[in-house]
């Protein structure tokens, strides 16, 4: 009898002396850019090669619940004291993330007001609720410090980001890199709704949202498949001689993909964008069926304004020309960076009514449009 | 002028002639595609059955490409030269009273300060025009200041020294609009400052060739003038050149030459600086009746080169134009300073 | 228009410059003339303003008061144009144009005359030719005026100025970084041009010794005022001691030169024939000692035979005699410092 008391007590004090064992992870199914380890309740996030072209380079990220004492062993890593109840979002991106869970309430900071789409948020903004902190070497540290966000969720095109997350480091704000951006399918940029949402605890209601997220894209994509022919799409517009397309492995390839569609540039291998040369993209272009993303145009005269040449361009000549600025706010924020990335299966469908408007006749495009005339 | 010399001049510049004609045709022929020789004589005089595409190819972005770099070496190459007597510096070009720092800081005005308080789309109403415009109207306010302070100033060292201010004046502008602009728009703004031949279009070249005539025609007519400002001004006066007149003349053909193929092509450096060298090394005359011919059809030639070394012939991209007349202008300045010790002045 | 003679004057005249403050004077009140045939040099010492002057009777600088007339028309009247035919200008600044030879130097003197091209007509090439001759410059019409040396640079550019074929040619210290030699090639160069070629001739220079020797007529530049005569003319009147208003430095009227103060060393008379008397006179007022005419005045008797041998003559007992001046004020000079 004695004894059982003698083990419970030592589990205690092997409790209270808050050793880290008892792993369990969290697996994805798509998203390579990051893991989660429980290790009871804490857990561990890490972020992998967290901007262009980092190799080897990961953060992690140790979630301490509010109410327990953060452990000898991680006391000098960083640590998020979760849940959060006050997020600073650097990217649009991120508060589709928390739209999606329902956490917007959250958000006390953003960068760059003019490019918020969501109707509540701007009104926020507006309130003086939630505050503009400025973006990249503009970041107002001041206003941050102010703000006393339990978190600021940043993302970096470089690694010059690494230099002001050690500042706010500095300045006691705890700062996470979110990558999504890097990932290569859709999926896997949507599936970080599960890291996200390790930070307010929300880890059940993300693999929820997310298992019904893959499900719809997949039937969709399933869909598609079965369509038959594959219309050839380019993408992109150019400025004076160069002419960015997105690489053959990158998200937008992968979407278009699964859209049932041929990239043009499918066959490149890399995931970052690449420039070609007008002349070569109109060359090329002979073939091809369908134009989407084609930039800060409205209309078809819009294109032939820019350059009277690009009239020529097949998808051009036969009004099959798409973009994804119908739900773009004039002053620069576009609802599909916000939005679309958490909810990849509204643009998948665009992306099929447009490539096959038999599959849905019926439906309007979200953050698609037809370029009129 | 003796016979020889003249005989030798003459056959001089038949040789710079041809080499012209032939780079202007090696440059239609570079291109990212590989069309055939034939297929483009063909497109080129009108009986061809190549598909539209192809057609465009040739027609849309290669000839006018040839002919904006033809235009671009003559502009920049003449006003340099006059830049270069004005001010009896070698080492004076186009830019040098801020021509190109104006015309940056309207097109940054429009992409890095209007698109974010205006609606994009003013971009997009005017098109590619709207860069133009604003390009010429920047180097256009330049050039006024310029003008005004000419009048009244004598000393042409202070002209010189205003114009370098009024141009950093602008560039910190610039730099102040930079720092508060996102990625897109910096990113367009960068690439409009590398310089680009290939996005001027026929309608624009009717506006463009014109211009260059006209910046031509009021640098031949100043010709003699330049040669007495050679000796200086007190000597030019002393012959009854009236100084403040043939500045006048040399700024506004400067800024008609250099101000047009700024705003068509954004700004393209050293080719004012070093083709008036390359001209005065051939021909060995400090004359402007055979320097400013032999600066045309020199700087021809070499933006002629400079664009088709930037096609990277074969390969799918383009390298932007000043980076490649910077690889072959700086060079050639190098070589000419060192050849030359007496280098004292023009 | 070509070949008329014009007759230069400066009618009470200021030449100064504008600052902020105001006028600025350098020279005021001039009164000065200049005809036809005649070579006139502006006299003064360095930094007195002399290329003021000038380059306010060129027109390259305001008048502040007065008047620069041409015959009889004043400077501001002319159309530069006009002015250039009238009046042609060589400074003393070296003119460094690569690429430039002399045969296209001398042709852009024709600037006033020729169409906008600037070609040249028979009569301009019949110009220049003679322009050439006139300097000695004849064969060196091809050779690049940086490859000249500094003399034939300078011709070169008053071949220039013939060129521009006027009948006033003002010249700024021509002869400034010259040797002797062609110092005196330019001036004489001058010289005959204003008398063969009827011009008239201004030119300023600090050397005054040349001046005296060779010109028609001199401005002499001083602090307060600019006088003007014939050289003997300000030499007589006493003017040439002001010139370098230094007290150190006196202008000897009756040798001719300029000679800085010497201690009194005491009085001497000299016997003999002209020429070895002139010049005994002269080495023995260098060493400080004063000639007088009057033999039983002076301190020291001196004799010079036409063999250039010297003795002192005197009641005591002096050395023999001696073969040189030097000797001979050797030894004055020995002798006056054991007195």
């Amino acid at each position: 009898m004695k004894l059982i008391y003698v083990f419970i007590l030592l589990m205690f004090f092997s409790c209270s002396e808050k050793k880290v064992h008892e792993k369990c992870f969290t697996s994805n199914r798509f998203a390579l850019g990051f893991h989660i380890e429980k290790f009871g309740d804490l857990s561990r996030v890490d972020v992998l090669d967290p901007w262009e072209n980092a190799t080897g380079i990961h953060y992690s990220y140790w979630l301490v619940p509010k109410n327990e004492e953060v452990p000898d062993s991680i006391r000098s890593k960083k640590i998020i004291r979760t849940p959060v109840e006050r997020v600073v979002c650097l990217s649009t991106t991120h508060i589709g993330f928390l739209l999606k869970l329902g956490l917007e309430d959250k958000i006390v900071g953003i960068s760059g007001k003019q490019y918020v789409s969501n109707q509540k948020v701007r009104a926020e903004i507006e309130a003086g609720q939630v505050q503009d902190v400025g973006y990249d070497q503009n970041l107002n540290y001041e206003l941050l410090l102010k703000l006393k966000p339990d978190m600021v969720m940043a993302y970096g095109v470089g690694s010059e980001v690494a230099s002001y997350l050690s500042k706010l480091e500095d300045l006691g704000i705890p700062v996470v890199i979110n990558a999504e951006y890097l990932e290569e399918t859709p999926l896997g940029r949507a599936e970080w709704l599960k890291f996200v949402a390790a930070f307010f605890n929300r880890e059940d209601d993300a693999d929820r949202i997310f298992s019904e997220t893959a499900k719809q894209y997949l039937q969709l994509k399933q869909k598609a498949l079965q369509a038959g022919h594959q219309p050839v799409v380019i993408t992109g517009f150019p400025y004076k001689d160069n002419w960015w397309v997105p690489g053959g492995k990158s998200n937008m390839a992968n979407l278009i993909a699964d859209a049932g569609g041929q990239y043009l540039w499918k066959d490149n291998d890399k995931r970052e964008s690449f420039v070609l040369s007008p002349e070569n993209v109109i060359s090329q272009s002979v073939n091809a069926d369908v134009w989407i993303n084609c930039g800060y145009v409205g209309s078809l005269k819009d294109i032939t304004d820019q350059d009277e040449r690009f009239a020529i361009i097949k998808p051009l000549r036969e009004k099959m020309v798409y973009n994804d600025n119908k739900r773009m706010i004039p002053n620069g924020g576009n609802d599909i960076w916000e939005t679309g990335v958490a909810n990849p299966e509204v643009v998948l469908k665009d992306l099929i009514r447009i490539f096959h408007p038999e599959i849905f006749p019926s439906d309007t495009l979200y953050y698609y449009q037809k370029l009129p005339e | 002028m003796s016979s020889s010399a003249k005989l030798k001049n003459a056959s001089l510049f038949l040789l710079l002639f041809l080499a012209a004609v032939l780079f202007f045709v090696l440059d239609i022929f570079t291109g990212s595609l590989l069309i055939p020789v034939k297929q483009v004589f063909s497109i080129l005089f009108g009986f061809s059955d190549a598909s539209e595409e192809i057609k465009t190819i040739v027609l849309d972005f290669r000839l006018p490409k040839a002919l904006t770099a033809v235009a671009a070496g003559v502009a920049l190459s003449v006003s340099g030269l006059q830049m270069q007597t004005i001010f009896r510096n070698p080492l004076a070009g186009p830019y040098v009273l801020g021509i190109s720092a104006g015309a940056s800081l309207g097109v940054a005005v429009l992409v890095l300060g209007f698109s974010s308080v205006l609606s994009l789309s003013f971009f997009t109403i005017s098109g590619s025009w709207a860069i133009v415009l604003m390009a010429w109207l920047g180097s256009g306010l330049v050039m006024f200041l310029i003008l005004a302070v000419s009048i009244r100033v004598k000393d042409i060292m202070t002209i010189l020294i205003l114009g370098i201010l009024f141009a950093s004046a602008a560039s910190s502008f610039v730099s102040i609009m930079q720092y508060f602009s996102s990625e897109t728009m910096l990113k367009s703004f960068i690439i409009w400052t590398m310089g680009s031949l290939g996005s001027v279009t026929h309608s624009q070249l009717k506006v463009l060739i014109p211009s260059v005539l006209a910046g031509l025609l009021i640098a031949f007519f100043s010709a003699k003038s330049l040669d007495v400002m050679l000796l200086g001004e007190q000597y030019a006066k002393s012959m009854g050149l009236r100084i403040k007149t043939v500045r006048m003349m040399v700024f506004i053909s400067t800024s008609i030459l250099a101000g047009s193929i700024t705003a068509f092509c954004g700004p393209i450096g050293f080719i004012g600086i070093a083709v008036p060298h390359i001209a005065r090394l051939l021909f060995k005359t400090a004359s402007h009746h055979i320097l400013i011919p032999a600066s045309v059809l020199l700087g021809a030639i070499i933006l002629l080169i400079s664009d088709i070394v930037a096609q990277l012939p074969g390969m799918e991209s383009t390298l932007p134009i000043n980076s490649v007349t910077a690889l072959v202008g700086i060079p050639v300045i190098i070589w000419i300073i060192l050849k030359n010790r007496k280098f004292t002045s023009v | 228009m070509e070949n008329t003679k014009v007759y230069i004057r400066l009618n009470d005249l200021s030449v100064g410059y504008r600052t902020r403050k105001g006028l600025k004077e350098i020279k005021h009140s001039l009164n000065l003339s200049a005809i036809p045939g005649e070579l006139v040099a502006l006299v003064g010492s360095n930094g007195i303003g002399k290329s003021t002057l000038l380059r306010s009777l060129c027109g390259f600088q305001d008048i502040l008061k007065g008047e620069v007339c041409f015959n009889g028309k004043p400077l501001n009247l002319y159309k530069s144009r006009d002015l250039a035919k009238i009046l042609s200008f060589v400074s003393t600044d070296v003119v460094r144009v690569q690429n430039m030879r002399v045969r296209d130097l001398l042709a852009l003197g024709r600037f006033p005359y020729t169409n906008f091209i600037g070609t040249l007509t028979r009569d301009d090439l019949v110009i220049i030719e003679k322009a050439v001759d006139l300097v000695g410059l004849h064969g060196f019409e091809e050779q690049m005026i940086d490859e000249l040396s500094d003399g034939e640079r300078q011709r070169a550019m008053i071949a220039r100025s013939l060129v521009q074929n006027t009948p006033v040619i003002i010249l700024d210290e021509p002869t400034a970084f010259l040797d002797i030699r062609n110092k005196y090639e330019i001036v004489h160069l001058l010289h005959n041009l204003a008398r063969n070629e009827e011009k008239t001739i201004v030119f300023s220079t600090h050397d005054l010794n040349i001046a005296t020797s060779e010109v028609d007529k001199i401005w002499l530049m001083l602090e307060d005022e600019v006088l003007e005569g014939a050289p003997e003319d300000l030499i007589l009147h006493g003017y040439y001691n002001k010139v370098f208003a230094s007290e150190n430095i006196i202008f000897d009227e009756f040798s001719g030169d300029f000679r800085l103060k010497k201690t009194f060393r005491g009085s001497f008379s000299v016997e003999g024939p002209e020429l070895p008397k002139r010049w005994t006179i002269h080495a023995l007022a260098r060493a400080g000692f004063i000639y007088t005419d009057n033999a039983r005045n002076a301190a020291i008797n001196v004799t010079v035979s036409d063999t250039l041998k010297w003795e002192i003559v005197t009641g005591t007992k002096e050395p023999a005699g001696f073969t040189s001046a030097y000797d001979l004020v050797q030894y004055l000079l020995k002798k006056q410092m054991r007195e």
